[in-house]
């Protein structure tokens, strides 16, 4: 009984924290502007962060040892640095974008503004980042982020025309309004929300938090196959529901507001005030995992003493390294630079990053030496590979893509 | 390495400074147009809900504040660009008179909103009506 209680709220924590800023800025901004048009996108990338944070869990549980620390020893400190470079700095502004998204909430609640509540907002976030543990820090915020159902809750209730969408995700080509281009680069966007790096280096890093052996396998695997697609239905429904309200009018969304109001219109105040709520867990629990992913990588990329398993001050450079991170993201939001804007080019960039992150979990998920029997299967390295390519591709396409489009307006 | 460096920062220079071209003040105008349209729907429906009971204060001025604002770019955008011929400067003149009337409606109804005036929510959000499907004429024929 114990172990199934542990085992629920374990995919419940996997649904209410699998939303963060990003995709709730792309499910937004596409299902206004295409519909259901790219919903393909998301199954394709909840695949995809299936696939590789099984991987990466798996590694965790094994070896006992988080796969960046792997990638180093594996693959030697020069190709280590470059995935280091490349997750930390896309890392850092999702982070930005993340506290950026918590204030964007808070200003929703109060219409005060956003800029007013960036720095209480991250030192709130340093706050827990120190004095939280692992395990309540991840399930309060996890759990808190399940508000977002009511995006669910309210796609049902505006009482859409279901046929009319279950076309558009049957034939998946741009509306006479859109060209290919921008299509393309939303479902770029959209492919890196859902496979943002920092979601694999928390997951296995979180994975040694908790520490977790090879008897803790299926626990991981019942959180990636059942949790991340349950969350990935709560984009699917964010789409939906701009989709429904704000496509038949030619509105563009680029605000959390406008994602907000089909909400408040199907399901009235009290919907309202939850989906509110969903923003700030999903965005704070969003900025604690970045802010601790920046943390990790580093910190394990040196050798250093790392985690929420030790005291702050045995592992005195890891958290000067958290704090660090979050004094630069604040930095770049008190430059005035618009939060959803840092949302954009952060999944942008976490497209052409993808590859030096998955590539190195994909070898080191085929050494024996680290995983013994439980290295990958055939099958597995079948879809492994094949996941590689179409990170190759979304990498080498999303810089064209963005300049092409103008960020897709 | 440093020519090519100098070549690039060159290109970016002359880009920036180079005279507006009709198809550039057009693609301005179509962007501005779209933004103003985004704008003055996502008005019209917050007063919609508003007067439903559906939504509270913060909120609703959060997203008009947001959408005024929007507006007010756009319009700058257009006011900023250089008028390159005859043609651009009739669809200036067409256009710039719809966004400053979407911009007047969207403050009106957020002066509605905070004074809870239901009579002057109504009629704001229905001069909403109008304007969004002038812009939305305006756009097709840009497109």
């Amino acid at each position: 009984m114990k172990r199934f209680l542990a085992v629920t709220l374990g995919i419940l924590t996997a649904i209410g924290g699998f939303v963060d800023i990003g995709d709730l800025v792309a499910n937004g901004e596409t299902g206004a502007r295409f519909g259901m048009r790219l919903a393909w996108v998301v199954v394709v990338g909840v695949l995809g962060i299936c696939l590789y944070a099984e991987m990466s869990g798996r590694v965790a549980a094994v070896s006992g040892r988080p796969v960046f620390d792997l990638v180093r020893e594996r693959l030697g400190a020069r190709v280590a640095l470059a995935n280091l470079a490349g997750s930390y700095l896309v890392t850092l502004l999702t982070l930005s974008a993340e506290i950026g998204g918590v204030a964007l909430a808070i200003q929703l609640a109060t219409s005060v503004h956003y800029l007013l509540w960036v720095p209480i907002a991250a030192f709130v976030l340093w706050v827990v980042l120190w004095k939280v543990k692992f395990e309540p820090m991840e399930r309060v915020f996890g759990l808190a982020g399940l508000a977002l159902v009511v995006f669910v809750v309210a796609l049902i209730a505006l009482d859409p025309p279901w046929g009319q969408l279950g076309d558009q995700i049957a034939n998946p080509v741009p509306p006479a309004t859109e060209d290919w281009a921008t299509y393309g680069f939303f479902a770029v966007a959209l492919f890196a929300a859902a496979m943002t790096p920092y979601e694999v280096f928390f997951f296995s890093s979180g994975g040694v938090e908790e520490k977790w052996t090879r008897r803790d396998l299926v626990i991981s695997r019942v959180n990636v196959f059942i949790g991340f697609p349950l969350g990935g239905v709560l984009s699917l429904a964010v789409m939906g529901c701009a989709a429904v309200v704000y496509e038949p009018l030619g509105v563009h969304v680029d605000t959390l507001g406008q994602t907000a109001l089909p909400v408040a219109m199907a399901v009235g105040k009290l919907g309202l005030v939850v989906v509110i709520l969903g923003f700030f867990a999903a965005t704070f629990g969003a900025a604690l995992e970045t802010g601790l992913s920046a943390g990790y990588t580093v910190a394990q990329y040196f050798g250093w003493q790392w985690g929420k398993l030790v005291r702050p001050r045995q592992a005195a450079r890891f958290h000067t390294v958290v704090l660090i991170s979050v004094l630069l993201g604040v930095a770049l939001l008190l430059t005035t630079a618009d939060p959803i804007a840092i949302t954009e080019y952060s999944l942008v960039f976490s497209a052409v990053a993808l590859p030096l992150t998955y590539l190195p979990i994909l070898i080191v998920a085929n050494d024996r030496d680290y995983l013994g029997d439980h290295v990958n299967s055939p099958f597995t390295n079948v879809l492994g590979v094949t996941y590689l390519v179409i990170i190759l591709v979304v990498a080498v396409a999303a810089v064209p893509l963005m300049i092409v489009t103008g960020m897709g307006s | 390495m440093l020519i090519s460096v100098g070549a690039v920062l060159l290109a970016l220079v002359l880009t920036g400074v180079w005279p507006e071209t009709p198809g550039q003040f057009r693609s301005t105008v179509e962007t501005s147009v779209q933004d103003a349209l985004s704008s003055v729907g996502t008005a019209h429906t917050t007063g919609q809900t508003a007067l439903r009971g559906n939504a509270f204060g913060p909120y609703e001025s959060t997203v008009l504040e947001d959408a005024r604002r929007s507006v007010a770019t756009a319009i700058t955008d257009i006011v900023e660009s250089e008028v390159p011929d005859q043609d651009s400067r009739r669809l200036r003149d067409e256009v710039l008179p719809l966004l400053q009337e979407s911009a007047r409606l969207i403050s009106d109804l957020g002066t509605g909103l905070s004074e809870d005036d239901r009579g002057a929510v109504s009629a704001a959000a229905e001069g909403l009506v109008g304007v969004r499907e002038r812009l939305t004429a305006v756009l097709g024929g840009l497109r």
